[in-house]
């Protein structure tokens, strides 16, 4: 069996033996899990040992796409990294767009399985159906934009795709990021630090192979004709056109849920400093895409005056403009630009650190926190001279400050005890992405129920409740709506589009059967991504999380917002509570959060029942 | 005609690459594209659109030690015939404007204009190419 649109060809690596080998993909799996998510989580159930640790040589870091990439399919310049989680302890895929993609599929590869540690910094380079692992003792230390310039210069192509950790991955701190075309990460729940376990700096690839299907001029003429409607001319798409993400900032002001000061409140009143209109009318330089992408959402920035003049980043996004701006106090974009290229390079994952910087400048401007244990920081609200020495500080744990925070927020407020854990703003130890609940209630729920941690893109309420008609401060119905979030994202991410394509089940299923001359429907895709959010959460059940895992920040719970919109509100616990068991009741699971047999019986993952424990009795 | 590009719209997509590898050679691929573009960030943070501009001087054709040049009447152009082509890149060596390259499988590649209804143009989202008739 072959499915038109995948390559065939898994890679393996064994850093251990320091081997690498060519294998078929599992069709079986091709067929019953798509590709991305769904291929990544069942190679992710047969290849992680249970219990293993995430940053042993047992965990297993891998690399997938799925069978629109490398076409001319709207939004295809997508891939994700897998593994075991080091922050959330179960499943983390982390998706990335750029180049990176299409590159893999045109050298000859679906996926990639890493296994083992190498005994020295090693780098991979994949091209053109083969692999080597290479020496990468003289680029270990480096950042990932002198990574990305080192191995072009030693491959001699400066057409070869970098994925590179900075020297946050190699720390092993806990925030660590995976760089890709140098500003694209795969980040958050530590995927950074489980490659920098392996003693592995860099994926390369450069791919002259191709792609073809047997159908080429009927899929080209689907895709033309879908570029245009699922893409440029879908209303839905034109702020992703016009502005990006950035053009959330407003919209979460407005709506009382841009955290700002560590999520003590939901408005900010520099917004406007850091807003979509400032950013194109100081800084934007130009609109950047992704592969395949016709609605160019990055924006690549320079600043052009003051003293970070001459800083450029493809950014910064929406949750970099609130988590390192309003949530640190900070509304000088300038500074925020800075930051963001700091994290960038030094492989940190901006959400996490921002979230990090905000908790600690709470704690001092509390006195919880000394001015000698923040290396002698002046950590106040808004301080540039501080707030921008901060991704440094952690990403090499530098000093007492450094030590404190390289986990992250939760392992920080355990090592402090006493009351910090109240301003720790952490799901499954990932901080908070810069939607506060206490303005679109449903939001504690879908952070609480991802697997790996807080996170806002496996389901989304503060598009209709926050920005949208339906109201946000009642939890009463709402939980059906993550349950579709999760089934509908598990579907669309094991095809493999990129977010911020807004498309339907019949786009989805249009385009799925173009690459694979399949002839699914839209009750077919619903039931892979039921099955694939069954098949993840079985994973992390394994290993060991349930509802206990499945909670909501301290303070959403129970300090109310200060002003705007969300004057007075929070996400009392009992409805949060009881939002939760209709979500599992929902999803056929058991009051411990625990796929039921039945459950996993519906969405043909018997074979997945028989590993479970708990399903034996 | 004559295709012409307006780089500074480019935000590097690449559709307008696989789109033209797909109507020529039924690949998706950059490495078989008449159009290339390369993306030079963060420094001076631009794209570069390549393509043959179908130029008046034509040096390309003179150079060709197999006369694997001919004309198409009908657009007005040069095109390539892949039978000839040695790969000697010669073509390559005299185009004043980058507008030629080999491909992998060491034959020129140089734009066609597609029967005069260029693909790019069908597919770059932000209006980069456009068909002068000049």
């Amino acid at each position: 069996m072959t499915i038109p649109g995948y390559t065939g060809k898994v890679l393996r690596v064994d850093l251990t033996a320091g081997k690498v080998s060519v294998e078929p993909i599992n069709w079986d799996w091709a067929e019953k899990f798509i590709g991305g998510r769904g291929l990544a989580a069942r190679y992710a159930w047969a290849e992680i040992k249970p219990k293993a640790d995430p940053l042993g040589p047992d965990n297993v870091l891998m690399i997938w796409t799925g069978p629109v990439q490398g076409t001319m399919v709207p939004l295809n310049g997508r891939y994700l990294f897998a593994a075991k989680s080091p922050t959330a302890g179960g499943f983390v895929d982390s998706y990335v767009g750029g180049h990176f993609a299409p590159e893999l599929k045109w050298a000859g590869f679906d996926g990639v399985i890493i296994k083992g540690k190498s005994a020295k910094p090693v780098y991979l380079f994949i091209k053109d159906g083969n692999a080597e692992i290479r020496d990468a003792s003289k680029i270990w230390g480096k950042r990932v934009d002198e990574t990305q310039k080192a191995i072009r210069e030693e491959l001699a192509d400066d057409k070869v795709r970098v994925a590179a950790i900075g020297p946050a991955g190699e720390g092993l701190c806990k925030m660590a990021c995976i760089g890709s075309d140098l500003y694209r990460q795969a980040g958050r729940s530590g995927i950074g630090t489980v490659m920098g376990s392996k003693n592995l700096k860099a994926v390369a690839v450069r791919g002259k192979l191709g792609l073809k299907v047997p159908h080429m001029d009927k899929l080209v003429e689907i895709c033309k004709e879908s570029l245009k409607s699922d893409g440029i001319d879908n209303a839905d798409n034109a702020a992703m056109i016009t502005d990006g993400t950035p053009i959330l900032i407003d919209m979460s002001n407005d709506a009382g849920i841009l955290p700002t000061r560590n999520f003590q409140a939901g408005t900010f009143e520099g917004y406007k400093g850091v807003n979509t209109e400032t950013l194109k009318s100081t800084v934007l330089v130009r609109r950047r895409a992704c592969f395949g992408c016709v609605l160019a959402c990055a924006s690549f920035t320079r600043v052009r005056e003051g003293r970070f003049k001459g800083t450029a980043v493809e950014g910064p996004e929406y949750e970099t403009l609130a988590l390192c701006g309003p949530n640190c106090g900070v509304g000088d974009l300038n500074a925020i630009i800075k930051f963001n290229l700091e994290c960038d390079m030094l492989g940190l994952d901006t959400m996490s650190t921002g979230d990090t910087v905000a908790f600690a400048m709470e704690l001092y401007e509390r006195g919880i926190l000394k001015k000698d244990d923040a290396n002698g920081l002046d950590l106040k609200w808004g301080n540039i001279d501080a707030y921008i020495q901060m991704p440094e500080i952690i990403a090499r744990r530098k000093g007492k400050l450094g030590q404190l925070l390289g986990d992250g927020v939760t392992a920080a407020a355990k090592k402090l005890g006493g009351d910090a854990y109240k301003y720790a703003v952490a799901v499954k130890n990932v901080e908070l992405p810069a939607y506060d609940p206490r303005g679109t209630m449903t939001m504690s729920l879908a952070y609480a129920t991802s697997e790996r941690g807080a996170d806002h893109n496996r389901s989304w309420p503060a598009a209709v409740e926050a920005y949208g008609t339906v109201n946000p401060w009642t939890t009463e119905g709402k939980a059906a709506m993550v349950v579709e979030d999760h089934r509908r994202t598990a579907a669309k991410w094991s095809i493999m589009f990129c977010d911020f394509l807004s498309i339907g089940y019949p786009s989805i299923a249009k385009l799925y059967n173009a690459v694979t001359a399949k002839n699914v429907d839209e009750a077919h895709l619903r039931h892979v991504g039921e099955r694939v959010w069954n098949l993840i959460r079985a994973f992390n059940v394994r290993e060991g999380l349930d509802v206990k895992d499945d909670v909501q920040p301290y303070r959403i719970a129970n300090d109310e917002l200060p002003d705007g919109k969300t004057k007075g509100h929070k996400v009392p616990q009992n409805e949060f509570e009881a939002m939760r068991a209709e979500y599992y009741k929902l999803q056929n699971w058991d009051a411990r959060g625990r796929p039921t047999k039945e459950a996993l019986h519906a969405v043909e993952l018997d074979d997945i029942a028989k590993d479970l424990d708990y399903l034996k009795k | 005609m004559r295709l012409k590009s307006d780089e500074k719209k480019c935000v590097g997509c690449l559709l307008c690459t696989v789109a033209c590898s797909a109507k020529h050679l039924k690949t998706f691929n950059p490495e078989y594209s008449d159009c290339a573009v390369e993306d030079r960030f963060p420094e001076p943070g631009e794209y570069h659109v390549h393509h043959c501009t179908q130029c008046d001087e034509h040096p390309c054709t003179g150079s060709c030690p197999e006369e694997a040049f001919f004309e198409d009447k009908k657009l007005g152009i040069w095109r390539i015939d892949w039978a000839k082509c040695n790969g000697c890149g010669n073509c390559i060596e005299v185009c004043p404007y980058e507008g030629c390259w080999l491909s992998p499988k060491e034959k020129s590649l140089k734009c066609d204009l597609c029967d005069g209804n260029p693909e790019c143009i069908q597919v770059c989202p932000k209006g980069v190419y456009e068909l002068v008739k000049e």
